[in-house]
């Protein structure tokens, strides 16, 4: 994936603040949340192809439903990339800056961030206050439930960039790691290598 | 105002801050002061998720997550090394080829460079290849997976422009081939020349069949995907969540290296890649219809076309355009801001728009990796430990077959729309 975020050193979870203690069931609920929906999304079109091609009978409004959890799920999963610093970025000029002028610079960041997603998440309340009787074609989902997901990811992704601020103010690390982040194991390709039969150098 | 947003995007862009922000901000702030209706920004931003072709963007992830998780990685390694590992040049024309194999799965080129590419640059050095020769053929050969299907990058394109996807997907197919043998060759020249080892002997027919056993399942990953659509059995999108199963499916049943923790693991990565990747397109569609009121596309094309109405002209004006915004933007951001500007000039001037598809991402993906800005080569140099300058140096033989490329998917649409034309 295009990740091209070079973010600050994460907070081990010993050194998390107050506030991200607070914040800390919301966001494993998210995280859980996202990862449920991902499931949904990813089975739904594979569902499709046997309903139609195997059962005969496909299900009628199943790309809706998949388009409408692909809005729930980038949404709902806003508020971990922000708070674990996965946000495409290029840092190589910020991090090539006097430490002096990183600081103010991150601050600032943070607060227009934080800006910037509350000001969404109020458009995205005012969009689902007047789309209150509209809803899908197909099935009918009405208009205000993935507007609610949108509203909320963007609500706790200001949030979480509100906590940021703080944390730039105190100098602090930005960025959180979490337990599901850490590898099960790394594929070690030097022992597939080193197995092969024909191993070995030749000019 | 015109000038007032783009150089906000620039400053915000350069400044660091995320992508989505640098995008977002400036909109938002044209929003609040033309006293256009406050939920707009909401509805442009909900709206433009809502495509079922994009739901192709998580699925590919979480393949390509499954697959570096539960060893299927190390299977397409170690079969690449068996069949190829004896040509000149050894791991490094085997590193080429895995690339090509991984990317058919993964369809990301920075997901190459971050995740096989440290392993890759870790077993050449260990194998006695110089470091900043095993970061430059780790990068260069990176470029070919978003040109081969599945490829995220011509899903946005595809998902910007309304061109079929299964059109794009299948367009990419020879240039990748081609592409991949140009690299081999140029691996090769360096390697007979510097002496680089190589395996022993070349692998028997039966050595190649026992390491192609525990690879197959893998390998028919992106035939199952490619014979799939191109029968019409299933949609790109439907063809991404069978091959997730798929995969599933061999590595729990048949390779038996998939455990829950793997699949959980897999999980929160695509679900942090795909929310860091669709909130841009989420945010760009916003910026697209600041865009489109401050009539900035109108305004490009009428400059482009009074200069030229020449197809082959005006592909390579967007060449030198593209390779410059590759250098500074990843290639879903550069997509989504420069596409709808150049799109219409140029299919006006009678270029295919499958075409343009290839041409726009395969220089998206040079540019990742031409100095001075290319994003990709500050991650490889800082993946491999080596100075910037040392992987230049390195990289220099390598642009002749890329730029090569480039050139050829410009001038000789043929290429590119050859198999294309059969499913028109």
């Amino acid at each position: 994936m295009p990740d091209t975020s070079y973010p600050q050193p994460s907070a081990s979870p010993g050194e998390r603040s107050a506030l991200d203690r607070t914040l800390e069931p919301l966001r494993k609920a998210l995280r859980r949340a996202g990862v449920a929906l991902l499931f949904v999304m990813i089975a739904l079109p594979a569902l499709q192809v046997f309903l139609r091609a195997v059962v005969g009978s496909p299900f009628v409004g199943a790309e809706e439903l998949a388009r409408f959890m692909l809005i729930c799920v980038v949404f709902i999963t806003l508020p971990y990339v922000v708070s674990s610093g996965s946000s495409i970025r290029m840092e190589e000029i910020l991090s090539a800056l006097p430490r002096a002028l990183q600081r103010p610079l991150r601050v600032l960041g943070a607060g227009v961030a934080a800006a910037a997603f509350g000001i969404a998440a109020w458009s995205v309340a005012i969009a689902s206050l007047r789309n209150l009787d509209n809803a899908t074609p197909t099935l009918g989902i009405p208009y205000w439930v993935f507007f609610s997901a949108a509203f909320f990811g963007l609500f706790v992704a200001a949030v979480e960039s509100a906590v940021q601020l703080v944390k730039a103010l105190g100098d602090r690390p930005l960025y959180l790691s979490f337990a599901e982040e850490q590898p099960p194991d790394q594929p070690d390709l030097e022992q597939v290598i080193a197995s092969a039969p024909r191993g070995g150098r030749s000019a | 105002m015109t000038l007032l947003i783009l150089g906000s995007f620039t400053l915000f862009f350069l400044l660091g801050w995320p992508v989505v922000l640098a995008i977002l901000g400036p909109s938002i702030v044209y929003v609040l002061m033309n006293d256009v209706p406050i939920e707009l920004i909401g509805q442009r931003m909900a709206y433009a998720l809502d495509s079922f072709p994009l739901v192709a963007v998580p699925v590919f992830i979480f393949v390509g997550n499954l697959m570096n998780q539960a060893g299927v990685t190390e299977r397409i390694f170690k079969f690449a090394d068996t069949l190829v590992g004896r040509a000149p040049g050894g791991l490094a024309q085997v590193n080429v080829f895995s690339s090509l194999i991984f990317s058919g799965m993964s369809g990301a080129a920075l997901a190459d460079v971050g995740g096989l590419g440290r392993i890759e640059v870790k077993a050449m050095v260990a194998r006695g290849f110089r470091r900043d020769f095993s970061a430059a053929v780790t990068a260069t050969s990176a470029v070919v997976g978003p040109i081969f299907p599945p490829s995220i990058p011509l899903i946005i394109y595809g998902s910007v422009t309304s061109v079929s996807i299964l059109q794009l997907l299948v367009a990419g197919i020879i240039p990748a081939l081609i592409c991949v043998a140009l690299l081999m060759i140029t691996v090769a020249i360096l390697s007979v020349r510097r002496g680089y080892p190589r395996a022993q002997r070349w692998s028997t027919p039966r050595e190649i069949w026992r390491d192609l056993l525990p690879a197959a399942p893998a390998l028919m990953a992106p035939v199952l995907l490619v014979a799939g659509m191109l029968l019409g059995i299933f949609t790109p999108t439907e063809a991404a969540s069978i091959t997730v199963l798929y995969v599933m499916f061999i590595t729990a049943f048949v390779y038996r290296s998939l455990t829950l923790q793997h699949l959980l693991y897999a999980a929160y990565e695509t679900l942090k890649n795909t929310s860091a990747i669709l909130v841009i397109v989420s945010a760009a569609a916003l910026f697209g219809w600041v865009m489109a009121i401050e009539q900035i596309p109108q305004m490009f094309a009428k400059q482009l076309l009074a200069f030229s109405t020449d197809p082959v002209v005006l592909l390579l004006i967007v060449n030198v355009v593209l390779l410059i915004v590759g250098m500074f933007l990843d290639s879903t951001t550069a997509t989504l801001l420069v596409v709808p500007i150049i799109a219409g000039p140029l299919h006006a001037a009678g270029v295919d728009p499958v075409h343009l598809g290839m041409v726009v991402i395969f220089n998206l993906m040079v540019g990742l990796f031409t100095p001075p800005m290319g994003l990709a080569l500050f991650l490889i140099a800082d993946i491999a430990k080596v100075s910037m300058r040392s992987l230049l140096r390195e990289m220099m033989p390598f642009y002749i077959p890329l730029f090569g490329m480039l050139m050829l998917i410009t001038l000789v649409p043929e290429i590119s729309l050859w198999l294309p034309k059969m499913l028109r």
